[in-house]
């Protein structure tokens, strides 16, 4: 059964996925807009400098729409309140990201003093998020990496960015402050890796010496506090402001209701057809 | 105990009951009879197949189906072998002198433990690895809820170093199982936590951590208002800041 007293209007956009209403904001790049005042500034252009000017600035003045990425994003959401069809994003680094938020916040506690786990979910608008702490100025949110070379690697994504602005915009902070660390992995997690990693290679006989090579190289892996200094396990990237985002953010939020109100009406009258 | 695993010997199945098709029907009727009777552990009770596993196992390691009943446990779906089992097993096979529990390193420290010696039958000594409260701890048999750990480690300690004794020395008795106190054991500290009880714990570990390095009373000041939306934190908070003020008197 279709669950019919579904209300749009009552969804509220988690700040952790608002990216994926937000791409493709611009329908024009830099690059085909300078061609565009280039040509347009021409007393006389060609044919074909006519025609590319024409599709120019058509695709300058094109309304905004949310792109297919969004739709598939928004499906999930409907699929979620209606049929309650959720996928399992789980996976071990979900599982050390959550099991491991109190230490990477007690990894930055030198920096900003002891910082309480927010809890509080904030709301405005459309859009709702729990960030991970606070202070007066700054929204702070951690991110456990799963390991050394992850955590070398990590940038500011345009995921990342976009959780940021919303946590910005729900709580009136200027600026955000994503912290990269890198802790221990559980005994739980390191477990699993070891079993997963002798069993890849055919090792059953955990007194062996292979597997106990495997099990002291896979530990080597995951913990880093006896041999990496605090200090070099924290990387700090900081995200401003910015009203542009907000507003986009907020825009496609309210187109995504829009969207939504349309995918349920496409759904109560659905019928099956040849194409 | 080993007497029964004698008498019980004499009473095991003479070919595996799934490796002819004569083998395989005359032992599903014995199944199915042993299945019938209450006087059986419940796991078997209206459970062919559970009986006619208890049969093979019987069979491969030469003993009563009834012996392997009374002492093969299935610990969330593990089959496990009761410690007991092991340890009569290994004595009554004929390969071993009885086994012996020798206990090293000094008591309440994390080297003491345990492990089983024996002699094989060639006079030769055979030592079982050693179980300590460092293996213990590591391992987190110790943390679990209702862990026997914390009210018969003796025991315990020779259950276990009994187990791991058979494991290396034995391991065709045991069938590759564990022990049941072993079973239970890993089964629990395998068991994944929840991260918000996780998180929970943990903040108030940080925060204790971080009070034992604050000495000033205006940090405490404004660290009680952070932490008002917590009762054990503020508490916490408050206990240092009358730590503090005693002091200073």
């Amino acid at each position: 059964m279709i669950e019919t007293t579904f209300n749009p209007e009552e969804i509220r956009f988690r700040a952790s996925g608002i990216y994926h209403l937000c791409t493709h904001l611009e329908s024009i790049t830099e690059k085909q807009l300078e061609m565009l005042d280039t040509l347009a500034a021409k007393e006389k252009r060609t044919e074909k400098q006519g025609e590319t000017l024409t599709g120019l600035i058509a695709k300058r003045d094109k309304p905004d729409e949310l792109p297919s990425g969004a739709i598939t994003h928004l499906y999930d959401i409907y699929d979620s309140h209606v049929y309650g069809i959720r996928e399992d994003i789980g996976g071990k680094h979900i599982d050390k990201g959550n099991l491991c938020e109190q230490d990477s916040l007690e990894l930055i506690t030198p920096y900003f003093g002891f910082l309480v786990k927010n809890v509080e979910t904030f709301e405005n608008g459309l859009i709702k998020g729990t960030p991970d702490a606070l202070t007066d100025e700054v929204v702070i949110d951690t991110k456990t990496s799963w390991n050394l070379r992850t955590w070398r690697a990590a940038e500011v994504t345009a995921l990342y960015e976009w959780q940021l602005q919303a946590y910005m915009h729900l709580t009136g902070r200027k600026k955000a402050i994503l912290a990269y660390c890198l802790v221990d992995t559980p005994m739980m997690l390191i477990e699993d890796e070891i079993k997963r990693q002798t069993y890849y290679k055919g090792i059953i006989d955990d007194v062996s010496d292979e597997y106990h090579e495997i099990e002291m190289q896979v530990q080597r892996n995951m913990i880093f506090s006896d041999r990496i200094p605090a200090k070099n396990r924290v990387k700090f990237l900081t995200i401003d402001r910015d009203e542009k985002k907000i507003d986009a953010m907020k825009r496609r939020s309210e187109m995504a209701i829009s969207k939504l109100k349309e995918i349920h009406e496409l759904e109560l009258n659905y019928k099956p057809e040849l194409r | 105990m080993n007497e029964l695993v004698n008498q019980a010997k004499a009473l095991a199945p003479s070919e595996g009951v799934f490796s002819t098709l004569q083998g395989f029907e005359h032992w599903q009727r014995v199944a199915k009879m042993i299945s019938e009777s209450n006087i059986v552990p419940s796991n078997y009770q209206k459970n062919v197949a559970n009986v006619m596993i208890a049969i093979e196992m019987a069979n491969r390691i030469g003993v009563s189906p009834f012996m392997v009943m009374q002492n093969l446990d299935i610990i969330k779906g593990k089959p496990s072998w009761s410690s007991t089992f092991i340890i009569s097993a290994i004595n009554s096979c004929g390969r071993f002198e009885p086994l012996r529990f020798v206990f090293e390193g000094q008591p309440k420290t994390d080297g003491y433990g345990c492990r089983a010696i024996t002699k094989d039958k060639n006079g030769q000594e055979c030592k079982g690895p050693l179980v300590n409260w460092q293996m213990v701890k590591a391992e987190g048999w110790f943390d679990k809820s209702g862990s026997k750990w914390k009210t018969m480690p003796e025991l315990m300690f020779q259950y276990r170093a009994a187990s791991f004794f058979g494991r290396l020395y034995a391991p065709d008795i045991m069938n590759g199982m564990h022990s049941v106190e072993e079973t239970i054991d890993v089964i629990a500290s395998k068991a994944k936590p929840d991260p918000e009880k996780v998180s929970n714990e943990k903040e108030l570990t940080r925060l204790e951590k971080h009070l034992a390095t604050v000495t000033d009373a205006e940090d405490l000041d404004l660290l009680l208002q952070t932490v008002s939306h917590s009762e054990t934190m503020t508490e916490m908070v408050q206990a240092r800041i009358d730590e503090l003020n005693t002091e200073e008197q």
